[in-house]
């Protein structure tokens, strides 16, 4: 994490009614950084963007965003930070150069330079060429990169972008993630809420894992996976291997499975250094179909550590 | 000043997001006042009388005829048929009742305000034939008009218009734009935005503002090319429309901010005006009516609007009871829903949930 703090979450919950949302959490989002918030459907991401950007109000907690407080100083943090919301709230009868001046009028401090600062972020995402059209007939893709222009327009140092692919193709998806690596490159720090672990893995500096609104694991993508200490690794053979536990006692195997009648899965540490001593175990015994040893996945991080697939 | 313009050419661009919605609110009261000044109201009308045969007869047509209007233009054309009821048309046939020629009325297709014109046409017609049978010891009819030339009721039907036309687009067109913030999520980009609240209500009612006074102009001149008539300060007419303008604004918006939901906020813009319009002096001055019907009429602000609008299409005639108090409540609602506004506003849209 860098070193000047972006957003300071302490001991934040809220709930509605009888349920509780977000759950007591802390985290610190440093300057630059795309920090990322990982979990399923309700796990409480997009509460605990509307806490910080002050749309909602935690039953207990403090937040600060770039040394403000958001409950005596939204003005001023409004100021600061730009959001893209899950769904994309664009008037679709305006063309996206309207939709721009709407926001510019409600958002820009200097109106001044809005004009070459709306040309120069049409043309970043590509939609200088339809920027006269209205946004009706965008495609899902287009109208995220719009929304993503829209939130850069008045310069602000923190982006909250809300499931940024969600319901975009993968040509669209790849140009998503290379926008916002371009505008961290400028120095913007994101803040992105997703339940896609590529997205998370392959965008994400640094991940909050959130489950039921509590945090379950907060690190880098590559530091989360390294924490596994084990590998995956998943064998067919003919037939199948009978009482695995006993079987593979030796290997200090855990998390059994058997996904279809002849393959086993299982998860073991350090599986490449030992693989050639097991597949010579398995082959005396059994005839080995295939093997295949992959390093843990996001989704086998939070299997980890909520018991459950992030798919579930 | 430049980021109040710039709010303001959004609001008008958000227009294109209901245009429905704006040609019905600015458009339906001149096409109603059309409709009804074309079918409704007939400034002058065919009076057809079965065929006279005595000379008595002869002489009240003539007599009709010679009366015409005390004010100028004549309502009544008489005409001499022989069909004894033509249907939808006004009628006067002379009967014997007891061996006594009698002048008998029936009305068909009519406002009350022609019924009123007929009855005074033929008593003047009789007064006249009474007077020429006393000569010169008879009672003279006397006429003293309180407008120096005549105004056809449409006249005043199209003025009490005015004030819905304006009233409608505000109020209909504020409630639903507002609304529709809410049901398709646009409503986040005010929520998080550093502008005053102050500064995009002020925007937005401005808009609603001009849109209202557009509608009026446009049944204004319609008004003023059907009749002939024409306010004689035509300027004065829009100020004095300014504060029901401003009242129409705000209850749209509270509806839209109140209902979040596009349906409903229309109808609530609709049905007030509507409402307004007729309890509010629109088919005539509230002083006309029952005291207690007049004491309603004068909640509505459309009445106090109406009385101040009068002197400009008739001749400078007052016929406000008390134009300061009139003021001083005009006044009043405009500030009290200004402040609802901004408190419902801030509630709905700029603070933080709880």
């Amino acid at each position: 994490m860098a070193n000047e703090i972006a957003i300071e979450v302490s001991s934040v919950t809220r709930t509605f009614g009888s349920i509780t949302a977000v759950d007591d959490l802390s985290f610190k989002v440093g300057k630059g950084e795309i920090f990322g918030l990982l979990g399923p459907n309700g796990a409480g991401k997009t509460t605990m963007i509307n806490l910080v950007l002050g749309l909602l109000k935690p039953n207990q907690g403090k937040m600060r965003v770039l040394g403000y407080d958001v409950a005596s100083q939204t003005k001023q943090v409004y100021r600061k930070v730009g959001y893209v919301p899950q769904e994309t709230n664009l008037y679709l009868d305006l063309s996206a150069e309207e939709n721009l001046w709407h926001h510019a009028a409600l958002y820009c401090q200097d109106l001044e330079g809005v004009k070459d600062r709306m040309a120069e972020l049409l043309h970043f995402t590509n939609l200088w060429q339809r920027r006269k059209d209205p946004v009706r007939t965008f495609s899902g893709g287009m109208k995220r990169r719009l929304a993503l222009a829209r939130a850069l327009l008045h310069n602000p140092e923190i982006i909250f972008f809300d499931e940024p692919t969600l319901g975009v193709d993968v040509q669209g998806r790849f140009a998503l993630w290379e926008h916002i690596q371009q505008q961290r490159k400028d120095g913007k720090t994101f803040v992105i809420s997703t339940n896609n672990m590529v997205e998370a893995d392959t965008l994400c500096d640094r991940l909050l894992i959130i489950d039921h609104g509590k945090a379950v694991a907060l690190d880098s993508p590559e530091n989360l996976k390294a924490g596994m200490r084990y590998d995956i690794v998943s064998i067919r053979t003919s037939p199948a291997i009978e009482a695995p536990e006993t079987f593979l006692a030796d290997y200090s195997v855990q998390n059994i499975s058997r996904p279809q009648p002849d393959e086993l899965r299982f998860e073991m540490q350090s599986a490449e250094a030992r693989a050639t001593s097991l597949i010579k175990e398995i082959s005396a015994a059994y005839q080995l179909d295939s093997i295949l040893i992959a390093r843990p996945s996001l989704d086998d991080v939070f299997l980890f550590h909520t018991g459950r697939a992030l798919r579930e | 000043m430049k980021r109040y313009l710039l709010l303001l050419l959004n609001e008008f661009r958000l227009s294109r997001t209901a245009l429905i919605v704006h040609t019905i609110a600015v458009l339906q009261p001149t096409l109603m006042y059309v409709l009804m000044a074309v079918m409704m109201v007939v400034p002058t009308f065919d009076m057809r009388i079965v065929q006279p045969e005595t000379e008595l007869e002869n002489d009240l047509v003539i007599a009709m005829e010679e009366v015409g209007s005390p004010i100028g233009s004549n309502y009544i054309n008489p005409i001499l048929t022989t069909q004894a009821n033509p249907e939808h048309k006004q009628v006067i046939e002379i009967v014997h009742i007891d061996g006594v020629p009698t002048a008998l009325q029936s009305y068909g297709f009519i406002d009350s305000n022609l019924v009123k014109n007929l009855r005074n046409r033929l008593t003047a017609a009789l007064l006249v034939l009474w007077n020429r049978e006393l000569g010169s010891q008879a009672v003279l009819v006397d006429e003293h008009p309180w407008l120096p030339q005549d105004v056809p009721y449409t006249v005043y039907f199209g003025m009490a218009m005015i004030p819905l036309a304006a009233y409608l687009a505000a109020a209909m067109i504020g409630g639903y734009l507002m609304a529709q913030e809410f049901e398709h999520g646009t409503i986040l980009e005010y929520r998080l935005c550093p502008t005053s609240d102050s500064l995009l209500l002020a925007a937005k009612i401005t808009r609603l503002l001009l849109t209202g006074l557009a509608a009026a102009a446009i049944l204004y001149i319609t008004l003023g090319a059907i009749t002939g008539v024409w306010a004689s300060s035509a300027p004065a007419v829009f100020v004095i429309l300014l504060p029901l303008t401003l009242i129409a604004a705000c209850i749209g918006i509270l509806a839209g901010l109140l209902t979040r939901s596009s349906l409903p906020s229309f109808l609530v813009g609709l049905a007030s005006a509507f409402v307004f319009w007729l309890v509010g002096s629109g088919f005539g001055l509230a002083a006309g009516f029952s005291p207690i019907f007049e004491r309603i009429s004068r909640l509505i602000p459309n009445t106090p609007i109406i009385e101040m609008l009068f002197p400009y299409f008739y001749f400078g005639r007052e016929v406000a009871p008390n134009p300061t108090a009139a003021k001083l409540q005009l006044a009043g609602y405009c500030l009290v829903l200004l402040v609802m506004l901004a408190i419902v506003y801030r509630q709905r849209v700029t603070s933080m949930q709880r």
